[in-house]
């Protein structure tokens, strides 16, 4: 196994990541993997880190990385806005390519905010050619108000009631202030930023793109929601599934290291009639 | 304030990932700090706490290593457990005391260092304090949230404790030979017998023995899901190195190590008493969330660190073993 960290240069800030050397044969679409947001990215590390290693035994070379303000990349929490993570991810894939050897194509995989933020930078990179969407953030003003509602419990949880509202925390962030959520602080720039994200609205320069879009649930569906049956019909060559885990971007009490089903499923669409990457 | 990546193999031969973070200019002190992980999230630590301690220790002039245990983070390895509970009582009986070892083999050997100063919130401090009990190059301890309980009764405790620590739980259960109320337990399925049978097989543990306590209660299996390990531990630390232990106020952990810990185990380590400083942040939960109370912590770790390491020199104990 050869993962080597490293850190390489993104919009002025020096972005930490983990290069996950593909091993022979060698295929020619590399991966890069966009995190999710804030605590959630702690709690899936080890499902990210198993399958860039899958990747990377299937001959894909991977590269994990940090966007500016989180993990161990330079910056503040607060420089890690919707669009600056777009940005970031945009460098991670030209660190990618230097580092990977020839390539026909970059495929951006994501989590929950990570899916968002990979199908966002696919519409600004027409080098992606493959996109996989694990449980994507589709609105990101609903995304938001799960953000703030954290706050609020909180609050409930210190002063056993709710002092600030979610009004009083936007008004607050307007002010300047930031709010905490678990630990980290939301400005008013990632807030009103995450308001105007609607997946939904269309892939853009992406529609060429292959994409597997998949819904995470706890229990078997008949199938996957409307929305993301909707999203994966923007794309030239589209899919959406369900894949039966638990939420394991949430404190749980399973230790999720590996999430066997969405791991064969996403392995499987690659290696299918979806195209063998 | 430079840091890197740095990369070492452990005695399993896995590759643990750190990042080093060096001070920038200005002297540099001679005790590195090496913090630990939390439990199952990585070298960041919830909020990235350990970044920016790691960050602020530095601009102190202190050179600091924020590694990954095998299994978790960007290490090889693999962990076994399926239910974090699980997974915790592993660490909370010393499955990264070696890791942590390896740690410092590293530094000593990257920066000639031979003492060392260990931090890190639950997982880390616990795993900290019982590395610190078996390894003499540990010159402090800086714990936030330490657990002195034991989070799950499914694990193998035999897996982890060293040749010396069996030798003790071995005394403590021939002490509770006669005592009627440990035979229903035995009777009544509620003991662990798989560390009793261990234990009264003299084990073929192939780890160096710690210190031996002569404190027969801190070495006696405890009744409830009091981490048997920890007294003796305590004791070991306390007589000649120092610790700051750093609570919230709303962590429920800091009720239980004065309950469970101090109400029953302080007489053992009274004559170093003065070794122990314990602060308490105001309202902070476990992992001190909001900024005011990271900044107090902070400040707690920062003043404890200039009292007791000025620049260039090493802590000496009040009263030493």
């Amino acid at each position: 196994m050869s993962e080597v960290p490293l850190y390489f240069g993104g919009g002025g800030f020096d972005l930490f990541g983990v290069m996950h050397a593909a091993q022979a044969p060698a295929r020619d679409v590399g991966f890069v993997f966009c995190a999710p947001f804030a605590e959630e990215k702690l709690w899936t590390h080890l499902v990210y880190v198993n399958f860039a290693r899958e990747l990377a035994r299937r001959g894909h070379p991977v590269l994990r990385f940090d966007y500016r303000g989180t993990g161990d990349s330079a910056g503040d929490f607060e420089d890690a806005t919707p669009q600056a993570c777009v940005a970031d991810t945009l460098c991670a894939i030209g660190a990618l390519r230097e580092r990977a050897g020839p390539l026909a194509g970059v495929g951006l995989l994501g989590l929950r905010f990570g899916a968002t933020v990979a199908a966002m930078a696919a519409e600004r990179c027409d080098d992606v050619r493959r996109l996989v969407l694990w449980s994507p953030v589709l609105r990101g003003g609903a995304y938001v108000q799960e953000l703030l509602r954290v706050n609020l419990a909180m609050q409930i949880a210190q002063f056993k009631e709710v002092r600030r509202d979610r009004e009083e925390l936007v008004r607050a962030m307007r002010e300047g202030q930031t709010t905490n959520v678990d630990g980290y602080e939301i400005t008013l720039e990632t807030y009103e930023q995450l308001g105007t994200i609607d997946l939904l609205a269309g892939p853009g320069a992406a529609a060429a793109a292959r994409c597997l879009v998949v819904q995470i649930a706890p229990r078997p569906l008949e199938g996957p929601g409307p929305e993301l049956l909707r999203l994966a019909a923007q794309y030239r060559d589209g899919r959406a599934v369900v894949s039966v885990e638990e939420p394991f971007w949430k404190e749980i009490k399973p230790l999720y290291t590996r999430a066997e089903r969405l791991f064969a499923g996403t392995l499987g669409w690659m290696g299918g009639e979806h195209g063998a990457l | 304030m430079p840091c890197r990546p740095v990369a070492f193999r452990n005695r399993d031969g896995h590759q643990l990932v750190g990042i080093v973070h060096e001070p920038d200019a200005g002297p540099r002190h001679p005790v590195p700090v090496i913090l630990l992980p939390p439990g199952a999230k990585y070298r960041v630590a919830p909020h990235r706490l350990y970044v920016k301690l790691a960050r602020h220790l530095a601009g102190m002039g202190f050179v600091v290593l924020r590694l990954d245990f095998s299994g978790l983070g960007d290490s090889e390895g693999s962990i076994g457990e399926s239910m974090i509970a699980d997974f915790h009582g592993t660490v909370q009986l010393g499955r990264y005391v070696d890791d942590t070892r390896c740690a410092m083999d590293w530094m000593g050997r990257e920066f000639g260092a031979s003492r060392f100063i260990l931090g890190g919130l639950c997982g880390g401090a616990i795993t900290g304090l019982l590395a610190g009990a078996q390894d003499a190059r540990v010159d402090a301890l800086v714990g936030l949230g330490l657990p002195v309980l034991l989070d799950s009764e499914n694990v193998d405790a035999t897996k982890y404790l060293t040749a010396g620590e069996l030798d003790q739980w071995r005394r403590g259960y021939w002490s509770k030979a006669m005592d009627p109320a440990s035979w229903w337990r035995l009777l009544t399925f509620r003991s662990n017998y798989r560390v009793i049978l261990k234990a009264l097989a003299r084990p073929l543990v192939n780890r160096a023995p710690r210190p031996e306590s002569t404190d027969a209660a801190a070495g006696a299996p405890p009744a409830d899901n009091s981490n048997p390990l920890v007294p003796a531990a305590f004791k070991a630390m306390t007589a000649g190195r120092r610790m700051l232990l750093v609570f919230g106020e709303a962590d429920r952990l800091h009720a239980i190590y004065e309950e469970r810990l101090v109400q029953r185990h302080a007489a053992s380590w009274r004559e170093h008493a003065g070794n122990v400083e314990v602060k308490v942040v105001p309202g902070a939960n476990h992992i001190f969330s909001l900024p005011e109370w990271e900044g107090a912590m902070r400040g707690h770790v920062e003043s404890w660190l200039r009292r007791h390491y000025a620049a260039g020199g090493i802590a000496h104990a009040v009263s030493e073993a």
